[in-house]
């Protein structure tokens, strides 16, 4: 009937609705719809878009007893402040098995927590997609100093794991976990270049191809003193090449050891560049240096926050700064603030959440359809 | 602009015999129009058998709109504001067949920036209909059996708040 809208048209039109719970409900229209959403060459290319207004998906842990993960979704439109959206998200029910959850990371719409049972011997990795609600899960055997991340691996589109372990005395050693294979792989030692295995790292975050982390070395010499070496140690998520990004002098001199403890570099992410930030010193009082790196991988400095920042969890549309403010020993929980760069004011987020010191996590703005096309709640074993 | 360029009409004929004279730079925009006029088919009239008059009057608009090219660069960026102003007053249209009527026609005639145009309107005019209403907009039967189409609304039965 030359009425109707023919099928690659219909095509057209589906691959242009942007918001993936519409897309969920589509796929009962008719099997030609169905499979269409649900095949991969559709999942790939929708990829990762930015939601409409900009939604962020914030965890936390509300209750120290339990420390279950509680998650919200606040919509940034083009308000001063950050919204609320009503509907709580129902977080993967692989997390509320664990006694206790930490964020990994976050990337095109997906993000992972490492929970850790009563023992913390048999952990598990969760990867969550809370836009379509649907999770896996990889069970990890406990080892010592363990660092994981995780990224979207932007040309297949296979959610990544990586783990790098560095046993006492011993060289490094790094595996890779990729959904597709659904097993982990050693990288070859000949991707780690990473110098000295008493690199420490921070926390994580993915921009393009790779997965960041702040990180800092502390080197004795050979007069007792200790040199701590502030850097960024990047993955790459098509090579799988761990590498160190050099910080320049004028900012890892700023950096400080607030009561002698070295807490190094963090990372953040704004508009798509990459944000190192870390304590500094003004006039003997603790506060934070923001910087940007550019495309050639220099670095400037944004500003400086005048409080003693401990976590920086991302930046609205209009570019105010989220923040946890460090409080005094022995706060249990607390609330969020922005810091407005331009007025240099802090004032707090007014979103009434109030959550245990340093559980706070917020995803990247994005959703994406990845994980329709997989069975909820699998748990891969741990084989290595 | 010379005006031998501009000058050169043509004359294209809806399905219910309207005819319409628009200026061949300006159809050129549509892929289907312009493969006609290089195979030299455009002497006489061209007879659009799959575009009503109203539609097609339509389709002239736009092209019309987008055929106007801007004298300079400040110009340009005026122009460009004013383009996407254009197209986004031009999708509010009143019927909404006549949005799928657009689409049709911009497929058949081949002009790909009003294809992406009205998809996007029609895609963004879904998004919060439920599933019994896109059926019905696209004309598009029901091929699942009930229990297929349960377990299709069970595994996400959040997405059908």
């Amino acid at each position: 009937m030359s009425d109707n809208i023919p099928v690659d048209i219909q095509r057209d039109i589906i691959k242009k609705v942007y918001d993936v719970k519409s897309l969920i409900r589509m796929r009962s229209v008719s099997k030609r719809w169905k499979s269409f959403i649900e095949s991969s060459q559709f999942i790939k290319g929708y990829g990762a878009r930015q939601t409409q207004p900009p939604s962020r998906i914030l965890t936390y842990e509300a209750d120290l007893s339990s420390w279950n993960v509680k998650s919200i979704c606040l919509v940034d439109d083009d308000t001063e402040t950050l919204k609320v959206q009503e509907q709580e998200f129902v977080v993967s029910p692989l997390l509320p098995q664990c006694h206790m959850s930490l964020a990994v990371g976050s990337c095109d719409g997906l993000l992972c927590f490492y929970g850790l049972n009563e023992t913390c011997v048999n952990n598990i990795l969760v990867i969550w997609n809370p836009f379509i609600r649907k999770s896996f899960g990889v069970a990890v055997v406990f080892k010592d100093n363990s660092v994981f991340g995780f990224g979207v691996c932007p040309v297949t589109r296979d959610p990544i794991l990586v783990k790098l372990l560095c046993p006492l005395h011993k060289p490094w050693h790094a595996e890779v976990f990729t959904l597709s294979s659904g097993v982990w792989n050693m990288i070859p030692s000949g991707n780690l270049h990473l110098p000295s295995q008493t690199i420490r790292l921070n926390n994580q975050v993915v921009i393009d191809r790779f997965i960041y982390w702040g990180a800092f070395d502390s080197i004795p010499a050979d007069n007792g003193e200790v040199t701590k070496n502030h850097m960024l140690v990047s993955f790459d998520l098509i090579t799988n090449e761990f590498n160190v990004v050099d910080l320049p002098d004028t900012l890892t001199n700023e950096v400080i050891s607030p009561g002698g403890l070295v807490m190094g570099v963090s990372v953040s992410e704004l508009r798509g560049s990459l944000v190192v930030y870390g304590p500094i010193s003004v006039e003997g009082a603790d506060c934070c240096g923001v910087w940007v790196m550019e495309r050639d991988r220099s670095f400037t400095k944004l500003y400086t926050i005048l409080a003693r920042v401990s976590n920086i969890l991302g930046f609205t549309k209009s570019g105010e700064t989220i923040i946890e403010v460090r409080k005094e020993e022995g706060v249990t929980f607390t609330t969020l603030d922005f810091y407005d760069p331009c007025s240099k004011h802090i004032k707090a987020l007014g979103i009434g959440i109030s959550g245990v010191v340093g559980s706070f996590f917020m995803g990247s703005p994005r959703e994406s359809l990845l994980l329709v096309d997989h069975s909820d709640l699998h748990v891969y074993s741990d084989d290595s | 602009m010379s005006s031998s360029s501009s000058s050169k009409m043509i004359e294209l004929r809806s399905s219910d015999g309207e005819t319409f004279h628009v200026e061949e730079t300006v159809v050129l925009q549509s892929e289907t129009i312009k493969q006609m006029i290089d195979d030299d088919c455009a002497n006489a009239a061209i007879p659009l058998p799959n575009v009503t008059s109203m539609t097609l009057a339509k389709v002239i608009e736009y092209i019309k709109k987008h055929a106007e090219k801007p004298k300079d660069d400040d110009d340009k960026k005026v122009a460009e504001e004013d383009l996407k102003k254009f197209d986004a007053e031009f999708v509010k249209v009143d019927q909404e067949s006549m949005l799928f009527d657009l689409v049709r026609a911009a497929n058949y005639l081949n002009i790909k920036s009003l294809l992406d145009l009205t998809c996007q309107a029609v895609a963004d005019s879904i998004k919060d209909l439920s599933v019994e209403e896109v059926r019905k907009k696209f004309n598009i039967q029901n091929d699942f059996t009930p229990e297929e189409e349960a377990k299709v609304r069970k595994e996400n039965a959040w997405a059908f708040d």
